[in-house]
C-alpha cells in the first residue's frame, strides 16, 4: 500500500466522520481520492442520499465538466461502486485517467481499496446524518406537544372551557385556516405571552466528555 | 431462540427489536475485528486509521449490544406479566433501564436548549417522586448534568451540600445515592439519565453502565419514531416504542402554564417561574399545583 493511499484514508476518515452534512464536503473528498490513486486522475464522487443525488468533483474533474469534456474522457473512465458487497450500492467513484491506455494494475488496486474504505466510512457518516435528522424531528414532535398543551391552557384560561373543548377549538382553527396545529399553537403562545418565538433546539455541543464515554 | 410468533404484540415487538440490535452489533463486531487484524499488517502508516476504525466499530457494537439487552429484559418482563394474566401494573421499559444501571429506580428526561423539559419517563414511584421534586425545586441531578454536560455521582452528605432542597427531600425517600449522565447524540445534549439507589450505596459499575445505557438510549431507543408526512399533526415524527408509550409529556404542567400566560399575559418562562413559586408557597409539587389549576379551570367551564 502506498503512502498516498494510507494518508488519504486517514484524511477521508477525519473529513467524512466529522462532517455535519456530506454534500458540502464531497468536493474535498473527491480531491483526496484523486491524490490517493497513481496519476492523480480527475475524480467524481456520486452519492445517493435521502435528500437526493449529490456529486463531488476534484479540481481536474470540475475543469472537465466546465469544459463539457467529460463525454470525451469516457474512454479512459474507471467506475467503482460504493456499497456493501451483495447489497444495494449507494454511490460510485468515477475516475478519468489522463494517460493513454487508462489505468494500470497499481491504480486499479488503489481504486478498489479506496472504494471499499469509502463504503465503510460513508455508511457510518450516512447513518450519523439520519440520526441527526431523526433527533431534530424528535425535538419538533416534543416541542409541538408542549406548544399545543400550552395553547390549550391559554384557551382554558381565556374562555373558561374544558381541556377537550380547548383542543377542539384549536383543531377547528387549524382546519379552517389550513395551517398546522402546532404552528397555530406556537403563534398563540407568542401573541398572548408577548414574546417573539425562537424555535428551541436540543442543547448546543457538550463540553469535553469524560473518558470512558462511548459517544462518537 | 423462543418462537415469539404467538406472543402478544408488545412482546413480539421487543423481541424483534432485540434481534435487530443483535444483528447490528454483529456487523459492527465483524468490521472491528477486521480492522484489528489489519493493525498488525504493514504499512505502519495505516495503523492510526485502522485503529480509529476499529475503535469506532467497537463503540457501535457496545451501543447495539446495550440496546439489545434493554429490549431483551423488557421482553422477558412483559412475557412474565402476560403469563400471569396481565394482572397488576404493566412492566415499564424504564424498569429494564434501571436494572441495567444496577439501581433501584431510574428516570430519563429530555430538555430543549432553554432547559424547558419536554418529556420524562420513570421506572417506579421513587424516580417519579424525585423527578417531581427536581421540577419543583429547580435543582437536582438532571439539571446538573445539563449545566455541566458531565456526569453526576453523589451520595449522602454530598447530595445535601450539592442540592440543599432536593437533597433533603430525596433523602427523606431513603435515596442514598444518585448517578446521572447526559444523553449525548453527536454534538447535541438531549437530556439526562438518572439512577437512584434506595437504602444502600450505588453499585461500583453504575456510572460505567449509565454511560453505556445512556448512549444506547440517545442513539437508538429515543430515535425509534416513524417519520410522518410534513402535514401531519402534531409533529413530523410519530413517537413510538415502549419508552414513549410509558412517558409523561407534562401535559398538565404545560396547560397550567398556558392558564397563567392567559391570566398575566406573561412569557412562558415567567409562567413556569410563577407556577414554581406557587408550588413553594403551597409546599406542594409543581405537578400537583398544575393538576389543581387545570381542574379549577375546568370547573369554571
Amino acid at each position: 500500500m502506498t503512502n498516498e493511499l494510507a494518508m488519504g484514508m486517514s484524511d477521508l476518515a477525519v473529513l467524512l466522520l466529522s462532517a455535519d452534512e456530506l454534500g458540502p464536503v464531497l468536493d474535498e473528498a473527491a480531491d483526496i481520492v484523486s491524490r490517493m490513486v497513481p496519476g492523480c486522475p480527475a475524480t467524481q464522487l456520486v452519492l445517493t442520499l435521502d435528500s437526493g443525488v449529490v456529486t463531488g468533483f476534484s479540481p481536474a474533474a470540475r475543469m472537465l465538466r466546465d469544459a463539457h469534456a467529460i463525454e470525451d474522457a469516457l474512454a479512459w473512465r474507471e467506475v467503482a461502486q460504493i456499497g456493501p458487497v451483495g447489497g444495494e450500492p449507494f454511490g460510485a467513484l468515477m475516475l478519468y485517467s489522463g494517460q493513454s491506455g487508462g489505468f494500470d494494475d497499481a491504480a486499479h488496486d488503489a481504486i478498489g481499496q479506496t472504494a471499499d474504505m469509502l463504503t465503510v466510512l460513508l455508511s457510518v457518516a450516512i447513518a450519523a446524518g439520519r440520526q441527526a435528522k431523526l433527533t431534530e424531528q424528535l425535538h419538533a414532535a416534543l416541542a409541538s406537544r408542549s406548544a399545543i398543551d400550552q395553547a390549550s391552557g391559554i384557551l382554558m384560561g381565556q374562555r373558561h372551557c374544558s381541556r377537550d373543548e380547548a383542543f377542539d377549538m384549536l383543531r377547528r382553527l387549524s382546519q379552517h385556516n389550513n395551517r398546522k396545529l402546532a404552528e397555530l399553537a406556537v403563534e398563540m403562545v407568542e401573541k398572548v405571552g408577548g414574546t417573539p418565538h425562537v424555535a428551541p433546539h436540543f442543547a448546543a455541543p457538550a463540553a469535553a466528555r469524560p473518558s470512558g464515554g462511548t459517544a462518537d | 431462540m423462543t418462537d415469539h410468533r404467538q406472543s402478544p404484540a408488545d412482546v413480539g415487538r421487543e423481541w424483534l427489536d432485540y434481534a435487530a440490535e443483535r444483528k447490528r452489533a454483529g456487523r459492527a463486531a465483524q468490521l472491528a475485528s477486521d480492522y484489528e487484524r489489519q493493525m498488525a499488517l504493514p504499512p505502519e502508516s495505516m495503523r492510526p486509521f485502522r485503529e480509529r476504525m476499529a475503535n469506532l466499530h467497537r463503540r457501535m457494537e457496545a451501543r447495539h449490544l446495550a440496546c439489545a439487552r434493554l429490549h431483551r429484559l423488557h421482553a422477558l418482563r412483559l412475557q412474565r406479566w402476560h403469563a400471569d394474566g396481565a394482572s397488576g401494573l404493566r412492566p415499564l421499559f424504564m424498569a429494564a433501564v434501571s436494572e441495567r444501571l444496577r439501581t433501584d429506580d431510574a428516570s430519563i428526561a429530555l430538555f430543549d436548549d432553554r432547559n424547558q423539559e419536554l418529556v420524562f419517563a420513570v421506572s417506579g414511584p421513587t424516580a417519579r417522586a424525585a423527578h417531581d421534586l427536581e421540577l419543583t425545586h429547580g435543582e437536582g441531578p438532571a439539571r446538573d448534568v445539563l449545566h455541566r454536560t458531565g456526569p453526576v455521582v453523589t451520595a449522602g452528605g454530598d447530595m445535601l451540600r450539592r442540592w440543599p432542597r432536593f437533597g433533603a427531600a430525596v433523602t427523606a425517600l431513603d435515596v442514598r445515592a444518585v448517578v446521572a449522565v447526559p444523553l449525548l447524540q453527536s454534538s447535541r445534549c438531549l437530556g439526562a439519565l438518572c439512577g437512584f439507589a434506595v437504602g444502600h450505596r450505588l453499585d461500583t459499575r453504575a456510572e460505567e453502565q449509565a454511560y453505556l445505557v445512556g448512549d444506547a438510549l440517545a442513539h437508538t431507543v429515543l430515535l425509534a419514531g416513524e417519520e410522518l408526512d410534513p402535514g401531519s399533526v402534531p409533529g413530523d415524527m410519530a413517537l413510538s416504542g415502549s419508552l414513549f408509550e410509558d412517558a409523561d409529556y407534562l401535559s398538565t404542567v404545560n396547560q397550567a402554564v398556558g392558564i397563567i400566560v392567559a391570566q398575566y399575559g406573561c412569557a412562558i418562562d415567567s409562567a413556569f417561574a410563577l407556577l414554581r413559586a406557587r408550588a413553594f408557597s403551597d409546599d406542594q409539587p409543581v405537578t400537583e399545583v398544575a393538576r389543581r389549576m387545570v381542574q379549577d379551570a375546568q370547573r369554571l367551564s
